[in-house]
């Protein structure tokens, strides 16, 4: 009985032990990255193969590109919070409502170019086919939301296009 | 009083087997007067017997039931061949759990530093927004 215990015993070890060993060993990689002081930038890095010059380069960039974006959401901010206080006043004018609107698009677009260069940028840092793969990836991530947007608003306004016909008919 | 008798008795019936008293006789036993007199007056409580057996029985069934079980261990793991495959099995068992879990939780690492990437640069991904 004693033996059979072992037996039982050790197998159970084995598979906790074989368990442990490939999963910490597998996602230790990971793990690592997560643990680096700047863990996007480490993913980045691995990701997209790139040595240790080309991510100085890009970590350049990154840090360079940091400051103007967040000046630029600042700026972006203050626009809205602007906007909002013209809508909520007892009188709106209209105008300035418009006009507020067009510098608040004026600075997205700022905004958004500045984004996109950025990503040219990087890219230029990275060996070609990895940059191509970078550009493509970096606007399928940042370009859906707008894209989803664009697609939710083309077919609520089919919609309505469509409730008008209906109800020219009867 | 009557257990005080039996000791008694009992002391002196051993004294006298030691000294080897081959005049000793059943009938001039104290012990065996002792005991002819003890009287049990104590009542039974309700369904004595029946707590009893159902003790022994439950008693046995366990004893069968372990005693089943370690007796086809030990028949299984008395070949050498039947321990190395369980081993084995269970070894395998473990890297296979252990694989599909890492996979589970690299895809999830993966996405979650790359929207962390995505988050960096994106002012329109910002949690803070």
């Amino acid at each position: 009985m004693k033996r059979s215990a072992i037996i039982l015993l050790l197998g159970l070890v084995a598979a906790v032990t074989a368990y442990c060993a490939l999963y910490y060993g597998k996602t230790r990689e990971q793990r690592q990255l997560l643990e680096a002081p700047a863990p996007e930038l480490a993913w980045l890095k691995k990701e997209f193969q790139l040595g240790d010059a080309e991510f100085e380069r890009v970590a350049k960039l990154h840090e360079g590109y940091m400051p103007r974006c967040e000046e630029l959401c600042r700026q972006v901010a203050h626009k809205n919070s602007e906007l909002k206080q013209l809508v909520s006043a007892a009188n709106v004018d209209a105008s300035a409502v418009e006009e507020k609107l067009k510098e608040a698009g004026d600075l997205r677009v700022q905004c958004q170019k500045n984004m996109f260069n950025h990503f040219l940028e990087v890219s230029r840092q990275m060996p070609p086919e990895q940059g191509r793969r970078y550009l493509q990836w970096v606007q399928q991530q940042t370009l859906t939301d707008e894209h989803e947007m664009e697609q939710r608003h083309g077919s609520a306004q089919s919609q309505a296009a469509e409730q008008k016909a209906e109800s020219h008919h009867h | 009083m009557l257990s005080d008798n039996i000791k008694r008795a009992a002391g002196e019936a051993a004294a006298r087997t030691f000294m080897k008293n081959d005049n000793f006789s059943e009938e001039n036993d104290p012990v065996s007067s002792a005991l002819g007199e003890w009287k049990v007056t104590a009542s039974l409580p309700p369904r004595f017997n029946e707590e009893v057996w159902r003790r022994i029985e439950s008693a046995e069934q366990r004893t069968t039931v372990w005693d089943a079980i370690s007796s086809w261990l030990g028949g299984i793991f008395a070949k050498p061949a039947m321990a190395v495959a369980y081993m084995s099995v269970l070894t395998l068992l473990g890297l296979a759990l252990g694989f599909t879990q890492a996979e589970k939780k690299t895809t999830e690492l993966q996405a979650q530093l790359s929207s962390r990437y995505v988050q960096s640069i994106d002012p329109y991904q910002r949690t803070h927004r």
